[in-house]
């Protein structure tokens, strides 16, 4: 199996953090040597991680803003359209073009879109769902949703040189430094 | 990351000197000024001026009360996010009481210009049980009672933890919360009908309480980030009310804008829907003679461009834009209690015609005069105390909140 996989390109290094404080820091320095293609992984949210990481802001509220504006345009398009034009009816007595009575549908179709794109574009930005990642073959990793803390950093930095990163790691406290591959 | 100290020094945290002297200057000028406008509004309303009178006190009051709302809600959730900012809301619902001394000129002189239900056989015998005036003084000595009591009570209990430091009294506090905030809703609500609803005493909405207390939460949440954006160009408040903090209130203003919308709908729809006269009425007073204007620019200032404005992230976590938005909702906010209330004035005491759309004297007036007054009284009671409750026990919580 070793040979195997020695053959095969190697995706990057994961290695294990004693806690959330030193994995925090673990982010920290990383970032601060200029590593971006990295990840942390922890059993529970870890706040300032975003900070740490120096991450940014998410592009999803956008995604959810265009959608919600497509739901809004799309519930009110149809309805003056059904009501205006393809199939005007004079219901109780209320004008063709009825705003109030187009409301509720408007907002339930904005806020109907604007969930889907919260869920989905959520989805779509973590690049889920995903059987199966290249980290789960360090030998320990099963203990990230338990008791572990690890770090990955991808081959694709610009910074990752397998022997400095690997020693860099060890260098701030890391320990079962393994290499993994795609 | 900044990191928080983990105790506060009490003696910088209260109100500076100049500062004190600067709002407490400013409060009692905008009294006078409003004192003198009102009573030059007074002599030329013919009769109206009470209408004037209500939607000033209203206004201020609607803060207070939304000062008093965020208190009980934040020990009823035990939130700790918001302990820096309490003192805020606690001073403000301070003022409660001194409402009931404000009150008083409407009792004693505008019941009978304010409401019609006071004229001899106006409203039918079975409504008179209700809307008499013995009755509705009994109810108003009820609500300034219990919003006096209650804020008093947390405030107490707030104030002696800063000599104490017991932390029993946060539980307490904890403890009372629950049923103050049942009283809360229930005479909130029934002020709401009793002052604003009865104007047109023959029209009901059952979601009016709620339409009132949607406005004061507008209120409190625009005044809350005001006050704390000031506080924030203190030099000892850097580290103690930040943007995480500023971001948390800007997302209830946003929340309650929404809110506000989504009740005001509620009303409008099943009436316009229905189309029943003693229901109509209502909306049929605010779409002619000039109130349509009024109407639209509700909607569109209080809801739709507010929306926009509080949306993105950014407009809550930058105290200018957060400050835009927060005075922008202040405005609408009044603009609101100027269109439940304005639309009720007749051309003169005598006549039974409705004036068209459009501000008094007396509007300026009392607005500035009862402000200046309930300004007054926040600032005196900032001064007072710490303005941040510096040994709660949930202080260092609060200081390192993220959103």
């Amino acid at each position: 199996m070793m040979t195997m996989s020695e053959k095969e390109k190697p995706f990057g290094i994961v290695a294990e953090f004693d806690s959330a404080k030193s994995l925090l820091h673990a982010a920290e320095k990383l970032s601060d040597q200029g590593y971006t293609v990295f990840d942390t992984h922890s059993p529970f949210p870890i706040h300032g991680m975003d900070d740490a990481m120096k991450l940014g802001q998410s592009k999803l509220p956008l995604i959810v803003f265009a959608c919600a504006v497509v739901g809004f345009v799309s519930g009110l398009g149809l309805q003056a359209w059904v009501h205006n034009v393809e199939y005007p009816m004079i219901i109780a007595g209320k004008p063709d073009f009825a705003l109030p009575a187009y409301i509720p549908v408007i907002f339930e179709l904005t806020v109907l879109l604007g969930a889907f794109a919260a869920v989905f574009g959520m989805f779509g930005l973590n690049m889920l769902p995903r059987p199966n990642h290249p980290v789960f073959s360090h030998s320990r990793f099963h203990k990230a949703s338990d008791d572990a803390f690890f770090v990955s950093i991808e081959a694709k930095d610009p910074k990752y040189d397998a022997a400095k990163t690997k020693d860099f790691l060890q260098q701030i406290g890391a320990k079962n430094v393994e290499v993994v591959h795609e | 990351m900044a990191h928080a100290p983990k105790t506060l020094n009490p003696a910088d945290l209260t109100l500076p000197d100049p500062t004190f002297v600067k709002l407490r200057n400013m409060a009692l000028g905008a009294a006078l000024v409003g004192l003198v406008l009102t009573g030059v509004g007074a002599a030329q309303a013919h009769g109206q001026f009470f209408f004037s009178y209500l939607i000033g006190f209203f206004f201020w009051l609607t803060i207070a009360l939304g000062g008093l709302f965020f208190v009980l809600v934040q020990h009823l959730t035990r939130s700790g996010w918001s302990v820096v900012v309490r003192r805020l809301a606690e001073a403000i619902a301070s003022t409660l009481p001194f409402f009931a001394v404000l009150f008083l000129p409407i009792i004693a002189f505008g019941m009978h210009d304010l409401y019609s239900w006071t004229h001899e056989g106006h409203v039918s015998a079975s409504k008179a049980k209700y809307l008499n005036t013995p009755f509705f003084i009994v109810r108003a000595l009820i609500y300034f009672g219990v919003w006096s009591f209650a804020s008093w009570r947390l405030r107490s209990f707030s104030y002696t933890q800063d000599q104490t430091g017991d932390p029993a009294l946060t539980a307490k506090a904890q403890g009372f919360a629950p049923g103050a905030t049942l009283l809360f809703a229930l005479t909130v609500s029934f002020a709401g009908i009793d002052w604003i609803m009865s104007l047109q005493p023959h029209w009901f909405s059952t979601i009016f309480g709620v339409y009132i207390f949607a406005g004061s939460a507008i209120a409190i949440f625009s005044t809350l980030s005001l006050c704390c954006i000031m506080l924030m160009r203190l030099p000892a408040f850097e580290h103690v009310i930040t943007e995480e903090h500023l971001h948390m209130i800007g997302k209830f203003l946003f929340g309650f804008t929404v809110f506000w919308a989504y009740i005001a709908f509620s009303q409008f729809m099943l009436i316009w829907y229905a189309n029943i006269p003693e229901e109509t009425e209502f909306f049929l007073h605010r779409f002619h003679n000039g109130w349509e204007n009024v109407s639209a620019l509700l909607l569109f200032g209080q809801f739709i461009l507010a929306f926009l404005i509080l949306l993105p992230r950014g407009s809550k976590r930058t105290p200018g834009l957060l400050a835009f938005g927060a005075i922008w909702q202040l405005v609408f906010h009044y603009v609101d209690l100027f269109w439940l209330v304005a639309p009720m004035r007749k051309l003169d005491a005598h006549s039974t015609e409705f004036a068209p759309a459009g501000i008094a004297i007396g509007d300026i007036g009392a607005l500035l005069l009862v402000g200046g007054i309930f300004a007054f009284l926040v600032v005196r009671k900032l001064k007072s105390a710490a303005l941040v409750p510096h040994k709660d026990p949930r202080l260092e919580e609060s200081l390192m909140a993220v959103n």
